[in-house]
């Protein structure tokens, strides 16, 4: 489209444009649809025939310098989800005729008319957008966007058609078309698509906004507004009723491809363009219907009528559905917080006291200028609302005005917003009603102020001819009307002070930022206080002014954050709570629309789409290369070294890119040497860097930085493992992930982190779905071990079982004996006998004549363990001397050890406790030099029982032992065990049975919480003797009760005696002899098994 | 009663045993010292326990000239029944009247009630420290047990019939803000080095200038 050269300086301005930017000089009036050079009066244009505003309705012509014909699309069906399209989806298209030759004849008619109309103005957009997508295109293709969609569409096509002839209806259509384009490209919409008696347009993409919906409703709403006055012409001059209705919704896109003529591909995600296009079949004519996610991100600063939900066509389930009935008065973000209510102020009490503190000096005429700088969302508004609060009831004037990111390229839109608020005028104030306001307010102020005038209405855009009168320089003029704002406003601050309020510097307009800093300059003696608030990147030109004050508001501390939450209306569960604080991390508005999308939605992985708006439009914003460079770095997380994104995106200016997004704060630079790490400043800002690519480019990525990190760490990939397990996973490059996920368990679990070994074993399985087999068991294995190792007794059963499964079928003996081996130790630490012996005997069968390996030194000493808990002194020994031998000749240190321990108890059970210490510790110091956690806890155990009646202290320093490594390897099996020696010495040894009781009770819930039965008797039987011995006897009854009935599943005699002995002797107290003497007949049956006698369980109560 | 303390002279015995006889102090007397408890008994666990504790420690006990012996608040009927059924290692002697206790200067079941009163404020005023077990819960429902709990006694009395070791502690003591109960006797390592002291000083005699009972813990 052409531009508007000015008449005076010969400046180029955009199409739209009023005033010159460059030298403020009113251009003159040009025809919107041709771009003609039009005299002030003129209601239409004498080359096109367009209807210019306040014109009597007329036909409009078709414009001259039409763009080039291009081939129209034509309107198609769906495609299949995530396959780009260019056209819209289904869009309801002309209905058919009764006739069929007619109608043939009339969809002729029909479709030639649309593609002439199509085809004609399909190029057409302004060429200040235009610029503004091909600048910024190749970085938005293949990105996932979140995008308003409207569509609009004439009421009644075909029967209009039929109705009148083809040229007519050319006329009439184009006479639509012409007005929908201008309100949408009014909003700054793109117009994506014709359908022939309609249009498609996007907000938010190409071109990003932070307030897409808003400008598509908003705009939604001028075309309804332009058409009203439209259709009545055509109803009084051609008897034609037309109308159009508008459907618009929310929801992401993928930005396909962008061509030259700024049409945009896209890949439709879920509903968001098709229900658009079904929302315009159920709005009435002339209205407007949007959907509810569009009325989420809308509401209250429209009003809408809520229509429930509605059945719309094509749709299978009902659709909420809102009626936009009109538009409120200019508001911000923060006034509709005002209205739902404000949380209490948090944190922020400094700042507002030393607002009045600089406001006391400038109200006194030491005029003040103060920056509230900070983040979007963290409270600039809100701090001065606090203090404009404490300020009635003084005698003050305030004004504000606020500048928008559309509008940076308006020329003086912030003075005028500001001189705007300040005479009062209104939306709805016609031209005469403003005059009228000028006039008043300046003569009202003071008459001397009469020259102002021109200059102030001038600027406000009304007519006035008296400007050029004087003779002056385009110059000399801007230079007067500045003077002119300047003693309006000095003039004011001398009747009474004067707050002036101006929001959001980072989008003002230069010739605004001129005037504002001609202002400045003027006040050091004034009664004034100019109150700017920005976000950072922004420096204003008085910064380094003396009477310059600036505010930084910090994101809020942890506490802070987490009263704020506490403070809101929507209450939320602590652990949602502490969600919330972490993830909007400090930052208020975050803080409070993270707490209520929460609460109404429940989905804690989700963005309230207010914040990921506002963040996508701030990194869009970014200059290209800026902001493809915080991409990539998004996909290497919350944090990154500099090698490995320069690995990723090499270039010669990275160190210098990166220090343009730290001064713009997205980043921080955490550590400088040797490898600079950095930071971004809020962790949703990399979600959303993260989530605009496309999932494509993101595994692309992963896939790199996986490489990179490779050939970064060398040999020294053991730290890194979790990182490249991490991008491997995410790359879809399934044998690294699934490699660098089996080693990154591997070495959790050799620092002790089951859980997270767990973890990564169970993602790697994952990812080995219908992988190789082998693969599969091996990493079954291994998650089994992870979890064995702390507690999760059915998981580790669950994934041995699957694994053994595997192993068999592939006729692998020795996994499938050691496989065995390990689900007898699990069914056996589940108190299940039965299966556990099972598991044992079927370990054997496998390793048939293959015995000299280490499965069977390990099923071996399995085979000892066992018989040993079973009190088969016989055979425990000897499956223990085999293990320990060829253990020993393996070289196998767990074996080693576990055969000691066990060889170790085994003796002195029988009698030889110092014999049997010293196998312990043999046993012990192997598993320490060898790191093997769990048999050193084992150790421990048996250690502290020995050593209980020879040495207290030794026993307790075991006992201390144990406990630290068995939570410091998180294995709780053990803990559990080592809670029940610590119970035993506080009662026996240090006296101390509340101490006792505790350590009990902690080992019955952990043995309860793993199904760790085997155990669970110990603690209750601990817990039955400390009453007995205070005299509780019924108390103690019941313990002994509780913990016979497992002891009697599991079967072994050292948790069976304690209770009939237990319960005999409580008979004996209440005089019941003859109960007694069953007990004890029991008792003697077991003792007699195993040949140890009741003394030798009372002196070692419960061997591991 | 004051309690009894170090260097003097044991008060003399003769009581009933479950396993049979009558066993009086005078028959130790330049025979043997004496490892004298005072426990529950057999109805407690973990006084089973240290009765077989002192049984794996006999060999040792008999090479220093020294024999366990219990004295315990039992019946003569439930004593015989215990003798009958469980291996009693050493004599179990029966008290049920705490004639003996008394004598010994332990307190027992009927506290004073200010001894009580003093337990209880003590009980309930007192902040309980956190443990490695988490946050202790009010342990108020333990209370009345330990306002009637026997206090045990460990005494070791040498050939001479003199106190050579002597450990008692209240059945409710106050221990760092907590309410603590001795209910335990010395590992026999720990035993077997009294014995050696008595052995070594039976003929100088000098521990019978120490005073005062030792308290435990």
């Amino acid at each position: 489209m052409s531009c508007v050269t000015c008449p005076e300086c010969r400046h180029e301005n955009r199409d739209a444009a009023k005033f010159c930017e460059e030298c403020g000089a009113r251009l003159p009036r040009r025809c919107p649809a041709c771009g003609t050079g039009l005299r002030a009066a003129a209601r239409f244009c004498d080359e096109c025939g367009h209807a210019l505003a306040g014109a009597r309705p007329a036909m409009a012509a078709p414009p001259a310098g039409s763009p080039p014909a291009r081939a129209a699309p034509a309107p198609g069906t769906p495609g299949p989800e995530s396959v780009p399209v260019r056209s819209a989806p289904e869009v309801p298209g002309p209905d058919s005729g009764s006739g069929a030759a007619d109608t043939v004849a009339r969809t002729l008619k029909v479709a030639d008319v649309a593609d002439r109309l199509t085809a004609k103005l399909s190029g057409y957009t302004p060429k200040h957008l235009a610029e503004k997508i091909l600048t910024s295109r190749s970085v938005l293709e293949g990105e996932r966007k979140q995008v308003t969609v409207l569509f609009a569409d004439c009421v009644g096509f075909t029967e209009l058609a039929r109705a009148i002839d083809p040229e007519e209806l050319h006329q009439v259509m184009d006479g639509c078309f012409h007005r929908l384009l201008e309100a949408v490209h009014r909003f700054e919409g793109t117009v994506n698509q014709f359908t022939g008696d309609g249009i498609m347009a996007l907000f938010g993409a190409p071109i990003a906004h932070e307030d897409h919906a808003r400008r598509a409703v908003a705009a939604a709403l001028d075309v309804q507004g332009r058409l009203r006055e439209y259709a009545g012409t055509l109803r009084r001059e051609r008897g034609i009723e037309f109308a159009v209705r508008i459907g618009i919704n929310t929801g992401p896109v993928v930005v396909g491809k962008i061509g030259d003529d700024l049409r945009m591909d896209y890949t439709a995600q879920g509903e968001t363009v098709n229900l658009a296009a079904r929302l315009q079949g159920a709005a009435s004519p002339g209205g407007v219907v949007i959907s509810e996610a569009t009325h989420r991100l809308v509401a209250g600063y429209f009003d809408t009528r809520d229509e429930g939900e509605r059945v719309v066509k094509g749709y299978q389930r009902t659709v909420r559905v809102f009626v936009v009935t009109g538009r409120r008065a200019r508001r911000a973000r923060f006034d509709l917080a005002v209205e739902r209510g404000l949380t209490p102020l948090v944190g922020r009490a400094a700042q507002v006291s030393l607002l009045h503190e600089i406001w006391d000096r400038a109200a006194a005429g030491h005029g003040r200028v103060v920056s509230i700088v900070g983040e979007a969302g963290t409270g600039k508004s809100r701090l001065a609302w606090e203090f404009r609060q404490r300020l009635e009831g003084q005698r003050v004037t305030w004004v504000q005005g606020r500048a928008a990111p559309h509008a940076a390229a308006v020329p003086f839109h912030l003075a005028v917003e500001l001189l705007e608020d300040n005479f009062g005028i209104g939306e709805t104030d016609d031209e005469r009603a403003r005059v009228d306001k000028v006039e008043r307010g300046v003569r009202r102020l003071d008459p001397a102020l009469e020259w102002t005038i021109p200059y102030l209405e001038h600027l406000l855009g009304l007519p006035t001819d008296e400007l050029g009168a004087g003779g002056l320089e385009p110059a000399q003029q801007k230079r007067r009307l500045g003077e002119a704002v300047r003693a309006f406003v000095l003039r004011g601050a001398q009747r009474r002070p004067i707050v002036v309020f101006a929001e959001d510097l980072q989008w003002m307009d230069p010739n605004s930022e001129e005037l504002c800093r001609l202002l400045i300059d003027g006040i050091a003696g004034q009664a004034l206080m100019f109150i700017g608030t920005y976000r950072s990147g922004y420096a204003p030109p008085w910064r380094d002014r003396s009477f310059h004050h600036s505010l930084a508001l910090e994101p809020l501390t942890r506490d802070e954050a987490r009263r704020m939450v506490a403070a809101l209306p929507t209450k939320l569960e602590p652990a949602l709570a502490e969600l919330v604080v972490d993830r909007a991390d400090g930052n208020p508005f975050f803080t409070e629309e993270l707490a209520r999308y929460l609460r109404e939605r429940g989905d804690a992985a989700e963005l309230p789409d207010t914040v990921h708006d506002l963040l996508t439009a701030r990194i869009d914003r970014l200059p290209e290369r800026l902001k493809r460079t915080l991409q990539v770095a998004a996909v290497l997380g919350r944090e990154f070294r500099l090698s490995l994104l320069a690995a990723l995106a090499p270039s010669a200016d990275l160190e210098p890119m990166l220090g343009e997004l730290v001064s713009r704060e997205l980043l921080r630079q955490k550590d400088v040497l040797p490898d600079p790490v950095y930071a971004f400043s809020h962790p949703l800002t990399q979600e959303v860097a993260y989530r605009g690519l496309l999932v494509k480019s993101r595994a692309e990525l992963h896939g790199r930085a996986g490489e990179a990190l490779e050939q970064l760490h060398g040999e020294r990939l053991d730290d890194v493992l979790d990182e490249l397990a991490e991008h491997y996973a995410r790359s879809g490059n399934r044998d690294r992930a699934v490699h660098y996920l089996t080693l990154a368990g591997d070495r959790a679990a050799r620092l002790f982190a089951y859980r997270e070994a767990q973890a990564s074993y169970a993602r790697a399985l994952d990812r080995l779905a219908g992988g190789a087999d082998e693969t599969r068991c091996a990493v079954l294995d291994k998650l089994g071990d992870a979890a064995f190792a702390h507690g999760a007794l059915k998981e580790s059963l669950g994934a041995w079982d699957e694994a053994l499964a595997l192993a068999a079928a592939r006729g692998a003996r020795r996994r499938v004996a050691d496989l065995h081996r390990k689900a007898a130790g699990a069914c056996w630490a589940a108190g299940r006998k039965e299966p556990a012996l099972a598991h044992l005997e079927q370990g054997l069968d496998a390793l048939g004549e293959h015995t000299g390996n280490l499965e069977a030194a390990r099923l071996y000493h399995e085979l000892a363990r066992i018989h040993f808990r079973l009190g088969q002194h016989g055979q425990a020994t000897e499956w223990a001397r085999r293990a320990l031998a060829l253990g020993q000749a393996l070289g196998a240190p767990d074996v080693v050890s576990h055969a000691y321990n066990t060889l170790g108890v085994a003796v002195a059970r029988d009698g030889d406790v110092e014999l049997g210490a010293q196998f312990v510790s043999e046993g012990l110091e192997t598993a320490l030099v060898h790191q093997l956690g769990t048999v050193a806890c084992r150790a421990y155990t048996n250690l502290a029982v020995m050593y209980a009646s020879l040495d207290h202290e030794r026993s307790e320093r075991h006992c201390r032992e144990g406990l630290a490594l068995a939570e410091k390897i998180g294995d709780r099996l053990q803990q559990a065990w080592l809670w029940c020696v610590l119970a035993g010495g506080h009662c026996t040894i240090a006296g101390d049975y509340d101490e006792g009781v505790r350590a009990a009770e902690s080992a019955v819930g952990l043995d309860e919480l793993l199904g760790q039965d085997n155990h669970l008797p110990v603690p209750l039987i601990i817990l039955a003797q400390i009453h007995q011995c205070r005299g509780d006897l019924e108390r103690s009854v019941q313990y002994y009760e509780k913990a016979l009935a497992v002891a009697e599943s599991v079967g072994e005699p050292q948790l069976l005696v304690p209770c009939y002995e237990g319960l005999a002797t409580l008979a004996i107290e209440r005089d019941d002899e003859a109960g007694a003497d069953a007990w004890l007949a029991k008792s003697r049956e077991v003792q007699h098994a195993t040949g140890w006698t009741s003394d030798t369980f009372q002196v070692l109560p419960f061997l591991a | 009663m004051s309690p009894i303390t170090i260097g003097q002279a044991a008060p003399p015995f003769r009581l009933p045993s479950a396993q049979g006889p009558e066993v009086a102090l005078a028959d130790y007397r330049g025979r043997a010292n004496v490892i004298l408890i005072f426990a529950k008994g057999m109805a407690c666990g973990f006084c089973r326990q240290k009765i077989s504790q002192l049984a794996r420690g006999a060999p040792a006990f008999r090479a220093l000239d020294a024999e366990p012996c219990m004295i315990a608040p039992t019946t003569v009927e439930r004593g015989r029944f215990y003798a009958r059924n469980f291996q009693l290692p050493f004599p179990y002697l029966l008290d049920p009247e705490y004639e003996v206790y008394r004598a010994y200067g332990l307190k027992i079941r009927m506290h004073s009630l200010l001894d009580k009163a003093k337990v209880l404020v003590a009980a309930v005023r007192l902040p309980k420290p956190e443990t490695e077990f988490g946050p202790p819960r009010p342990a108020l429902r333990e209370i009345p047990k330990l306002l009637n709990d026997d206090e045990l006694g460990f005494f070791v009395v040498d050939k001479t019939g003199v106190i050579r070791d002597a450990r008692v502690v209240q059945a409710a003591q106050l221990d760092n803000g907590r309410i603590v109960a001795m209910r335990s006797i010395p590992g026999n390592d720990e035993i077997v080095r009294v014995l050696e002291r008595c052995q070594t000083g039976a003929d100088a005699d000098a521990a019978a200038g120490v005073a005062g009972a030792r308290r435990s813990p």
